[in-house]
């Protein structure tokens, strides 16, 4: 029974992920066919797909779908003058199948990728699985130290590689190529310049590179911003173009590579650039919330939802955003993110009685409190070599400070300051700015298996995630970016008052120096 | 007729529908989230899923539970806009699971249970004894949870 339920389900699983494959190939087909009208292969694979979705559709008993399927083909079949309208009519049938697959088929989202034919949801738990092994090998191994049983270790030690292998298998499970994603944009482009009376075209490079399956989704709508910002305010009419010895068409570019551990995507046009006039010299001021040059909201862009929303969008996945533009010759959006999202490297370090995971990319030093210091502030300022930098205190966070009074009900620990006095600061960067942490402990380096938090915490700020630590007990992890842009709402929500930060001559440079080549790691 | 799980909150025993809850594991050191209303007491790891743990004491506003030997974590499901959400409810002891009938829980009175009206399903009688038998979808929600903060802040102003 349950095996020719689970065949059932199969099928239709099977079907829509290659309906959805075969409406894709489609919508790609047209589009090439619009610019080399007489090509037979093209013609050719786009009567095979209609073929074939035609085929499917009435094997799972899509009625609908298949007759549609049958029309499209006969359409295709026929198909004599090929120009702009044409091409717009079958692209609005590409449009109708995803309709139709989707009204009837609404357990299986149209999936993005041909190649991952695995849920998320069982690629996540394969890898809650691997961190518990991890976890229940550091407790073997606690174990067998304290016996010295030498082939027990060594069994452990082969285990551990094992165990390595298998999360690295599945982290790499986890990663698709960008090629289908990025083709997905030519559609937009064409579209989207067709609404604007313009004329554009995209080119994609390094369809192979992989990203991390959940960065898919997750880049979706800020790329699909950039390309309609890109067209709106980049890309000039034909005859703009030419007039300045440009090709009529204009020119979108997604690129993908690898570069030391990170991906990155840069989302290019060859348009006008940035207003200057409007924008003046600093061009980041186009991540600043509110900011637009539209002088009327279009259809297309100038709607408020701006480029914060897309640095917001890629900071969340832990990247990095930034422009280049030059007048009369492009701009380059130009996105960093790590290899994997999965894991990170993470600094640990205890506060108010429990664990912070702080991303590795964003540690810079760490540096033990000066003496000097005032103890119960939720914030203070450090003279470090020279520099400036404020200081929130972690322990601050959990809003019953107070109960460093009395001990924390579930932890038995209070939230106090360590007994000997000393606290540490982690001096943490974002965007070329310098903050201090002030912690209790300084745990060292290790990699965190990055696990959300859910609905139930979103929003919380600051806070970018959650891990488990080597002990079972959950860690959270702390969100650099957010804490830098937030930091002063951190404070004064611990604090109460808004914090008063001071200048403290008790702690000249050189006494702060001196700690300073105390190694992070 | 329908299984329930009874459990224990400040002395009051209260049900939820069986098919709902998951398991009960013991009362574990909990991770505590910064800006979290008293009644979100943190998050756990059960078994490398990190799940919301809820007091729900401090919900039905008698103060955070203290921990004892046989508080343990009732883990259950909840619907959150169509999706399954698993969540631990903090009960300082577990009692049994019983049958109730459909037509044995009635419309809890307007007043003299201690708790809102709209977080009961209603009161199941038993034998000899009335057990509160809790809507969890409403308890658990978030939404629920976002209004409590709402309001929280709508009193301090």
């Amino acid at each position: 029974m349950a095996d020719i339920d689970l065949t059932l389900d199969d099928l239709e699983a099977t079907f829509a992920m290659e309906a959805a494959d075969d409406i894709a190939a489609l919508e790609a087909g047209l589009l090439a066919l619009e610019d080399a009208p007489d090509d037979a292969e093209v013609r050719g694979e786009l009567l095979r797909r209609a073929h074939t979705l035609k085929g499917n559709a009435s094997i799972v008993g899509r009625q609908a779908l298949a007759a549609f399927a049958h029309t499209y083909e006969e359409r295709l079949e026929h198909l004599d003058v090929v120009d702009a309208s044409v091409i717009a009519s079958l692209l609005s049938g590409v449009d109708t199948f995803r309709r139709l697959l989707e009204g009837e088929e609404l357990a299986a989202p149209a999936p993005v990728n041909q190649h991952i034919r695995v849920r998320a949801e069982k690629l996540n738990r394969m890898l809650d699985l691997a961190g518990e092994i991890s976890i229940a090998r550091g407790r073997v191994q606690q174990m067998l130290s304290a016996g010295a049983l030498d082939e027990l270790i060594e069994t452990e030690r082969q285990i551990d590689q094992l165990q390595a292998e298998l999360q690295e298998l599945i982290m790499r499970a986890r990663m698709v190529p960008v090629g289908p994603m990025f083709r997905q944009y030519a559609r937009t482009v064409r579209d989207t310049a067709a609404i604007h009376g313009k004329n554009a075209r995209l080119t994609t490079i390094g369809d192979d590179v992989e990203i991390d399956t959940s960065a898919v989704e997750l880049l979706r709508d800020p790329i699909t911003h950039m390309i309609r910002n890109a067209i709106d305010h980049g890309i000039e009419p034909s005859k703009e173009r030419v007039a300045s010895g440009k090709s009529p068409v204009g020119h979108i570019t997604l690129a993908a590579r690898h570069e030391a551990g990170t991906i990155i995507i840069r989302v290019s046009d060859d348009g006008r650039g940035l207003d200057r006039a409007a924008i003046g010299a600093d061009d980041t001021v186009i991540f600043e919330p509110g900011f637009t040059t539209a002088k009327e909201v279009t259809d297309l862009s100038g709607r408020g939802v701006g480029m914060d929303v897309v640095r917001r969008g890629i900071e969340a996945l832990r990247g990095t955003i930034s422009i280049e533009s030059n007048e009369g010759v492009g701009t380059t959006f130009t996105i960093r993110l790590p290899l994997t999202l999965a894991v990170i490297e993470g600094f640990g370090v205890a506060a108010g009685g429990e664990t912070w995971i702080v991303p590795m990319e964003s540690v810079v030093e760490c540096v033990e409190l000066p003496a000097g210091e005032a103890r119960d502030a939720a914030t203070g300022v450090l003279l470090l070599r020279g520099e400036i930098v404020p200081y929130l205190r972690v322990r601050f966070f959990m809003e019953d400070r107070h109960s460093c009074l009395s001990p924390h009900p579930t932890t038995g620990k209070s939230a106090c300051p360590p007994s000997n006095g000393r606290e540490h600061v982690l001096v943490v960067q974002h965007d070329g700015a310098r903050i201090g942490l002030v912690v209790d402990e300084l745990f060292g380096a290790s990699q965190a298996v990055i696990k959300p938090l859910g609905n139930y915490f979103a929003g919380v700020p600051g806070i970018a995630g959650s891990t488990i630590l080597g002990n079972g007990h959950v860690a959270l992890i702390l969100d650099i970016a957010t804490i830098f842009r937030n930091a002063g709402v951190l404070a004064g929500w611990a604090a109460g008052v808004p914090p008063a930060p001071r200048r403290d001559a008790a702690a000249p440079a050189a006494e702060t120096a001196a700690f300073h080549n105390k190694e992070c790691s | 007729m329908n299984q329930y799980l009874t459990f224990f909150i400040r002395g009051e025993e209260y049900a939820a529908g069986i098919l709902r809850v998951k398991e009960i594991i013991e009362f574990e050191r909990v991770t505590r989230v910064p800006a979290m209303p008293e009644h979100v007491r943190g998050v756990i790891n059960l078994r490398g899923a990190v799940l919301p743990v809820i007091d729900l004491a401090a919900k039905f506003g008698h103060g955070p539970s203290e921990p004892a030997r046989t508080t343990c974590i009732v883990v259950a499901e909840t619907e959150l806009a169509g999706q399954m959400l698993t969540v631990g409810v903090m009960a300082d002891a577990v009692s049994e699971v019983v049958d109730i009938a459909d037509d044995a829980i009635e419309v809890p009175p307007s007043f003299g249970t201690h708790i809102r009206a709209d977080f009961l399903t209603g009161m199941g009688k038993l034998d000899n004894r009335l057990v509160l038998v809790l809507d969890l979808d409403r308890v658990l929600s978030p939404v629920e949870l976002q209004q409590t903060i709402d309001a929280a802040e709508a009193a301090q102003v």
